[in-house]
């Protein structure tokens, strides 16, 4: 595999040392042309590492390097090839979207007439022509999402880190988005760092997902391997006569379920499905229809978050 | 690291956009030198002695040049809290912006704003007293370096208290500018404050300016002996605030820039 182009090693941050730290010795490597996804519950850690990956926090110990450079003696070298959005960070209210776009193009070297095509180009892929000589502050908070990742995108980094971009989009441009990210993937294999609470966005466009957990680091895997490490599947069923068959039928078994609408759901180990199948036809009890859901990422995410043992605890 | 005069003139222009679009900004180059002027300027018309012909002449001046430092003041600190009103910090000093550089581009905004000012300032002086204030001569480029870059000292003091306190200083600005101002002798000589205080003046170097700018008007000698002190102290107390804004944008660093905002 090619060298990394982003490199951290045993990464810490205690803001105090009575409390826990909030990211604990995280080590892990980004290729080019990578989408590596960043995932966890909140005070997981991700905004502490994306801020320490950016440079606006210092972390306690620990290396972070950008294309072989040390990031803490050439910052300025490594974060002209890496673009920025977060939806937690603003921009001045005051300027005009192609005024705020003007001063972040120069930030990162743009000459003029470079900057200027660029503007225009982004303006228009994000659909934002029309309100280029709005203010920022008269934006809608998915404008200026989108203006947060057209600033991200100016200088055609080599490395985005976007911290929840697509959180305050419409579904349409947020699928835009994460169109034109593997679109640049593909044409000139951008890498890209992704914190997201969308687990269909994370599964559909990350080759990789690091897990944190209360500041470490719980997985490092593909998306479907770490779906794949949830054994319970989900049997979703609809009864013709009503819920009360099955529902006694789950209280004798001893078996998780949740009500939603008029679909009855087990959760049970994916290597059972056929026994609990059969054994429920020799209890009689019918149902007219039948799903079976295999697990997904956000199974993996809820059991990590132990959203899980809420679920079933509220049913037993 | 390089230095990039590219990202110096961005953050300029970050600057320039937000005075553009904000009639706060604008409206505060012009109001507050003009209410300055008038209200001191005609207290002291009604104060003057007919035997003293320079006070009008020390006074003008002296409400003019006050200006100077209060922009070099405003400029930097006002830039540091801008950020974090803007909630903007994050994604400046998330680019490859280097804390020099944005130094470097508040004091020449400061500076391009003192071409404005003070030709201002004047005209106001000669309208309202018919005073020229231009008559000091070419004394009046030094005078005016050694104020701005007093209120740069001051400028970065407040910043630095911007960088260790966040949001919740944000008031600094206004409040550091006018802590200065009784104890520099701006408006009166340095021998009418009490000896005590004296002594404190002594070492602030707005003070040895605003003598040597009174002791031109009154003799048309030229004060060098203030003029070197007030140099000497000047770049000390720059150095010494550079660093302490440095020191202070690091610790920020430590406990991360969003915690500012």
């Amino acid at each position: 595999m090619n060298n990394p182009v982003l490199e951290v090693n045993n990464l810490s941050k205690n803001f105090s040392p009575q409390s826990r730290p909030a990211v604990d010795n995280l080590s892990f490597s980004l290729h080019r042309g990578e989408i590596l996804g960043l995932l966890g519950p909140n005070g997981a850690g991700k905004t502490t590492t994306i801020q320490m990956l950016l440079g606006t926090l210092r972390p306690s110990n620990g290396r972070i390097a950008y294309f072989g450079l040390d990031f803490f003696k050439q910052r300025s070298e490594a974060l002209e090839k890496i673009g920025f959005a977060s939806t937690y960070a603003n921009m001045p209210e005051h300027l005009s979207v192609t005024e705020n776009l003007r001063v972040h193009g120069f930030l990162q070297g743009l000459s003029h007439t470079e900057l200027a095509k660029r503007i225009d180009y982004l303006l228009d892929l994000f659909r934002l022509s029309e309100k280029r000589f709005n203010r920022f502050s008269s934006l809608s908070a998915g404008q200026r999402t989108r203006v947060l990742l057209a600033k991200a995108f100016l200088h055609n980094p080599e490395i985005v880190l976007l911290d929840e971009p697509t959180a305050a989009l419409d579904p349409d441009i947020a699928e835009q988005i994460r169109s034109y990210i593997l679109h640049e993937q593909k044409k000139r294999n951008l890498t890209v760092f992704f914190t997201s609470h969308n687990m269909h966005e994370i599964t559909y466009l990350c080759d990789r997902v690091l897990v944190l957990k209360d500041g470490s680091l719980l997985a490092d895997d593909t998306p479907h391997n770490l779906a794949a490490a949830v054994s319970k599947a989900h049997i979703n069923l609809i009864a013709q006569n009503g819920f009360e068959a099955l529902k006694a039928y789950a209280q004798l078994k001893n078996l998780s379920f949740i009500i939603k609408e008029n679909v009855f759901s087990f959760s049970i180990e994916e290597k059972d499905i056929a026994a609990l199948l059969s054994d429920m036809a020799a209890h009689h009890i019918a149902y007219t229809h039948i799903s079976i859901d295999k697990p997904t990422l956000e199974d993996y995410f809820l059991q990590v978050a132990g959203v899980q043992s809420i679920k079933d605890k509220d049913n037993e | 690291m390089s230095f990039s005069f590219r990202r110096v003139y961005a953050v300029m222009l970050r600057n320039f956009y937000t005075d553009k679009r904000s009639t706060m900004r604008i409206t505060e180059i012009f109001y507050y030198p003009a209410i300055d002027i008038t209200l001191w300027g005609i207290t002291t018309q009604w104060l003057k002695q007919d035997g003293n012909a320079h006070f009008m002449f020390a006074i003008a001046t002296s409400l003019v040049l006050w200006q100077v430092v209060t922009r070099g003041i405003y400029e930097i600190s006002i830039g540091a809290v801008e950020e974090i009103w803007n909630r903007s910090i994050i994604n400046l000093f998330g680019s490859p912006l280097q804390l020099s550089e944005w130094m470097v581009a508040l004091t020449l905004c400061s500076i391009f704003k003192i071409f404005i000012i003070v030709p201002y300032g004047a005209l106001l002086a000669w309208l309202i007293y018919k005073v020229n204030i231009f008559s000091i001569g070419l004394m009046l480029i030094p005078y005016i370096m050694l104020l701005l870059g007093c209120g740069w000292i001051i400028g970065f003091l407040g910043a630095s208290i911007i960088m260790r306190w966040g949001r919740q200083a944000q008031s600094t600005p206004w409040m550091v500018a006018w802590f200065f101002a009784p104890l520099c002798a701006v408006f009166y000589p340095l021998a009418s404050l009490p000896a005590t205080v004296q002594t404190i003046s002594y070492c602030i170097p707005i003070t040895h300016v605003f003598e040597a700018v009174r002791h031109q008007i009154i003799t048309g000698a030229i004060a060098y002996n203030h003029l070197v002190i007030a140099t000497g102290l000047m770049l000390t107390y720059l150095t010494l605030s550079a660093i302490l804004f440095h020191k202070t944008f690091a610790r920020a660093l430590r406990k991360g820039l969003s915690s500012l905002e």
